[in-house]
């Protein structure tokens, strides 16, 4: 989306456009969902969390000063609300015991019972790994845009991911 | 380069962020251990960005919507509330005010005279409305219907 047309969207709904709201919500939807989707794992909690974050896009738009992509603002209040919610109560995560399948892992990972396999060894990394590797893996959100959003240098927001899929790899193994 | 050097490089490799040469690149070549590492983090990665995200559900806009108005209507009615209580309050103090202001000038002693007369009177009034007290309450109960009928209409549609 042009730089032009985010300020233009951002400006009407400062005015209370709830048309334009609705864009914006469209737009970004999926990013929020997807993102939230894989942090909870679990629909209706989903469904919840990704609307009070639209819900405090809406409340903080009259202060976005539009420093950063909005995107990037919207994807550091995805990490808040589901810090937030991490805090109220802990996801449940499944257990560990049926990922383990030495030999079968490399060669087939396009197959459906393992691409399984790799969402339950993401749900198991720490909190801060599944988050980054939910956002630039599933939603495309780019190594700067990470770093402007969780407040990091870049170079630490690469090393988490590679230590991340490092653990991943060892899950798999 | 060691293979623990190697190793500490695969994640980076396979992401793209690094092109290895010189030694780093002899060593994937020589070493199978940091080969089949570097395979694996490569065929992780593929994995990683085939992945489907789940599209939010259809009517999740409208549902956000909802949230929005609801919200928006609850501020108001904080607004509204706060508002009422201010002219409450500003009602008792301008009522205190001008009693305290009678009672200092002796209005007070004269109205409590005035007092005795209006209960004399109001005797008879009620003596001589009694006849019609049916109409009255009759007509009193359509009035609160039509305000609670109003109050309602326009709740729901500001929700």
């Amino acid at each position: 989306m042009a730089d032009f047309d985010e300020r233009a969207l951002i400006e009407r709904c400062r005015t209370g456009d709830d048309i334009a709201f609705s864009e914006l919500v469209d737009r970004y939807k999926n990013l929020v969902y997807g993102v939230v989707w894989r942090m909870v794992s679990d629909r209706s909690q989903t469904d919840d969390l990704a609307q009070e974050v639209f819900l405090k896009v809406y409340r903080g738009l009259p202060y976005f000063r539009g420093d950063a992509q909005l995107s990037t603002w919207i994807f550091r209040i995805v990490a808040n609300v589901c810090s937030e919610a991490r805090s109220r109560r802990r996801a449940v995560v499944p257990a560990l015991t049926d990922l383990r399948e030495p030999g079968a892992v490399d060669h087939a990972f396009a197959d459906f019972e393992l691409r399984e396999r790799l969402d339950k060894a993401i749900a198991q990394l720490p909190d801060n790994y599944r988050l980054l590797i939910a956002a630039h893996y599933l939603e495309g959100v780019q190594y700067e845009a990470l770093a402007e959003a969780l407040n990091m240098p870049i170079g630490t927001v690469k090393t988490h991911l590679y230590r991340a899929k490092r653990r991943l790899r060892e899950l798999l193994q | 380069m060691t293979c623990k050097d190697a190793i500490e490089l695969v994640e980076a490799i396979a992401a793209g962020d690094l092109v290895p040469d010189g030694d780093v690149r002899a060593h994937f070549e020589t070493c199978p251990l940091c080969a089949s590492a570097l395979a694996s983090a490569r065929r992780l990665e593929a994995a990683l960005a085939v992945r489907e995200a789940p599209a939010a559900p259809t009517r999740f806009v409208s549902l956000v919507l909802q949230r929005v108005r609801r919200e928006r209507w609850r501020a108001e009615e904080h607004v509204d509330r706060m508002f009422n209580l201010a002219m409450a309050a500003a009602s008792v103090i301008v009522a205190a005010g001008v009693f305290a202001l009678m009672n200092l000038s002796g209005v007070v002693a004269t109205a409590s005279d005035t007092l005795s007369i209006i209960a004399s009177v109001r005797g008879e009034v009620v003596r001589q409305a009694a006849p019609s007290v049916n109409t009255y309450v009759a007509a009193g109960g359509l009035l609160a219907s039509a305000l609670g009928m109003w109050w309602w209409a326009e709740r729901r549609l500001t929700l």
